[in-house]
């Protein structure tokens, strides 16, 4: 069992699949680092 | 994306890294650990597609594809692993592809599929080597996910392949054999990946009617080759000459 807590870091995090999962963890409380070559997506 | 989250009340930042390049990735490690402490949950995701008939592809095109999906996720891993190491905690989740699953299912698909059955791999033997450390691998296989990659896709090239540019992906249509599968949206899935890694499960998928092209695929031809050694064995005895490893 993988507790979803603490902090975590989604690459290519500023679109698509990953910005899904970033919200989905930030909803769940989780801290999220959102890396992506295009930095203004992750902002 | 991290102003909504903030907005919400969430705790987020926002860093720029080009999974292309080792050291933008230990840089953008630096910074989310400096941000937000120890980094406990790596989602190893940027990728990029490439529907092209590999002959058709420059040597730019195939390097491109390799080193942003395979070694992308390698070296975000070799980032942030030894902060979970010391932590003796974490998970490491990878987005792969069906098409790294079943490379023999969705054509004109070459370096894709190599890079994310490459991922795949590397995720299982991964969690292998870090059982002792309690730390975990997942690797997720979209099956159809609407994730504006096909309009998005060339614009995350880096100049070193090439550089960025505008225009769709074009799909051939022998790659889904004129069958598309359903295209769900990724808030969707979202809480089916993550319901996975609370599980430990090593693969999440997202389509379970895909599980006939599984068996269509792969797995009903490893089993037809195993019959085939399977026999051969039965017929003329194991290869002579057994040797065994040094130990």
């Amino acid at each position: 069992m993988t507790e979803i807590s603490g902090a975590a870091v989604v690459t290519g995090g500023g679109s698509g699949i990953g910005m899904a999962l970033a919200k989905q963890l930030a909803k769940q409380g989780v801290a999220v680092a959102v890396a992506d070559i295009i930095l203004d997506n992750a902002r | 994306m991290t102003d909504e989250i903030k907005a919400a009340g969430g705790k987020a930042v926002a860093i720029h890294c080009d999974v292309c390049e080792r050291d933008s990735i230990k840089r953008m490690k630096a910074e989310a650990t400096a941000a937000l402490g120890f980094i406990k949950l790596v989602f190893a995701n940027a990728g990029a597609t490439s529907f092209d008939p590999l002959m058709d592809m420059s040597d730019d095109d195939v390097d491109w594809i390799i080193q942003v999906n395979l070694m992308g996720v390698l070296n975000t891993a070799r980032a942030f692993l030894p902060d979970m190491m010391a932590a003796r905690e974490g998970h490491i989740v990878a987005t792969a592809s069906m098409a790294g699953l079943l490379p023999g299912w969705i054509p004109v698909h070459v370096p894709y599929s190599a890079a994310k059955a490459g991922i795949i791999g590397a995720m299982l033997n991964l969690s292998l080597e870090m059982k002792e450390y309690g730390i975990r691998t997942t690797s997720y296989c979209p099956g159809g996910v609407a994730t504006g990659m096909k309009a998005n896709n060339s614009r995350y090239r880096p100049s070193r392949f090439g550089g960025p540019s505008e225009g769709a992906v074009h799909i051939p249509k022998a790659s889904f054999q004129g069958m598309p599968p359903a295209f769900y949206p990724p808030e969707a899935i979202a809480p089916i990946v993550l319901r996975a890694v609370e599980n430990n499960r090593p693969f999440v998928f997202d389509h379970a009617e895909q599980r006939k092209f599984f068996r269509e695929t792969y797995s009903g031809i490893v089993e037809a080759c195993y019959d085939d050694i399977e026999a051969y064995e039965k017929e003329r005895g194991v290869p002579a000459g057994v040797s065994h490893l040094a130990s």
